[in-house]
């Protein structure tokens, strides 16, 4: 029975994401890493989806495992798994942005939709803007501070994440809300 | 939470569950986790460290045991030449190995003893019927077999036509050749 037990916790599954990554940090085993990756896998490449193309998503994506792979001993445990896995995939994505000389600091003209006639705009509006659109209309580091909120980061989070003061976070917050209460028709209540 | 919220939130759940990862990047990465990495070089190191002592150990064996053992000094007789010596280093392999490493241990010994007390001659090099020789006048001539001319050599390469002296021992096995003057004459 004692065998039993302990077979069984030898073989059992971390469930808490900080443990798995301690564990694989521990064994090197790659059934932990693969475990985290069907956790926070799709998190990830959707973050970097919505600021990129699929491609690039894709392939941001997996540097970003590899990274992880490569610097596991650098993750302290100071934070959660999945701010440090962000924060690697945003990282990647700046670098990538600064190498296509794609750093975006007011809205990229080119990146919004192109048939945003007022009337138009309206009708997206009813039938459900969607959010790409929507974000599009803001500046990178606005949108990226939206996207990790609604991720549902906390602001402590969001800071160490984009390496900025949570004041500085909460600004950002607050005109990437303004600029789509505009778009929504003033419905931010 | 603002209408706002809720429809941001609503957009970006809906977002998420029409584009999750692909399959295809899924699978490729759970593939690279699965591969067998490559050791870490810091993990190889007293590995390295015992393969590297092997290899010296094996090194250090075989300088003590398996180079020859004697030194030998064959006299020729020769027309131009007072005297003709070879000088070699021959195998011996009846011998045991412990005995072997004792009588070059021995030989080393000695060697370091009797080089304050040598012998010098002056001579000139030069290769001939793929052997070195030393000329000493027309007195000597000093051939020197491939595998001692090697070890002669380990310090300084040799070139035909240098002048050398000679270091010899008691028993008149060479010491060392190293490089000379030319002699202001040959005494006859």
């Amino acid at each position: 029975m004692l065998l039993s037990w302990l077979i069984r916790r030898d073989t059992e599954p971390e469930s808490d994401p900080l443990s798995l990554m301690q564990s694989y940090i521990q064994t090197d085993n790659p059934a932990y890493l693969a475990l985290l990756i069907n956790c926070y896998g799709d998190d990830l490449y959707h973050f970097l989806l919505k600021q990129t193309d699929p491609a690039l998503a894709a392939d941001l994506s997996q540097q970003s495992w590899l990274k992880v792979m490569e610097q596991k001993q650098q993750f302290a445990g100071h934070s959660s798994f999945k701010t440090w896995l962000f924060a690697i995939g945003r990282n990647l994505l700046l670098d990538e942005f600064r190498k296509q000389k794609r750093w975006l600091y007011e809205v990229n003209e080119e990146l919004v939709a192109e048939d945003t006639s007022p009337d138009q705009l309206l009708e997206q509006q009813q039938n459900e803007l969607q959010l790409q659109q929507l974000l599009l209309r803001l500046p990178l580091l606005q949108r990226e501070t939206l996207l990790l909120q609604l991720e549902g980061f906390s602001l402590q989070q969001i800071a160490q994440i984009t390496a900025a003061e949570p004041e500085t976070v909460k600004s950002r917050l607050r005109y990437a809300r303004q600029v789509l209460a505009k778009q929504f028709g003033g419905h931010d209540e | 939470m603002s209408k706002l919220d809720e429809k941001l939130q609503q957009l970006y759940q809906q977002s998420k569950t029409e584009h999750p990862m692909p399959q295809q990047l899924k699978q490729q990465l759970l593939q690279l986790t699965s591969k067998p990495k490559a050791k870490n070089w810091k993990s190889l190191w007293p590995a390295m460290q015992g393969l590297a002592a092997s290899v010296a150990l094996i090194w250090l064996a075989q300088q003590l045991w398996w180079q020859p053992a004697y030194y030998q000094i064959v006299l020729q007789s020769d027309t131009t030449y007072h005297q003709v010596q070879l000088h070699s280093l021959a195998k011996n392999e009846t011998l045991p190995e412990q005995t072997a490493y004792q009588q070059r241990y021995q030989q080393y010994q000695h060697a370091r003893q009797q080089l304050d007390h040598s012998n010098s001659l002056v001579g000139q090099l030069r290769f001939a019927d793929q052997q070195w020789q030393i000329e000493v006048c027309d007195q000597l001539l000093v051939k020197i077999d491939q595998q001692l001319a090697l070890e002669l050599q380990q310090d300084q390469p040799w070139l035909a036509g240098q002048w050398v002296e000679l270091k010899t021992g008691q028993q008149g096995q060479i010491l060392a050749v190293q490089s000379g003057k030319q002699p202001l004459h040959c005494s006859s």
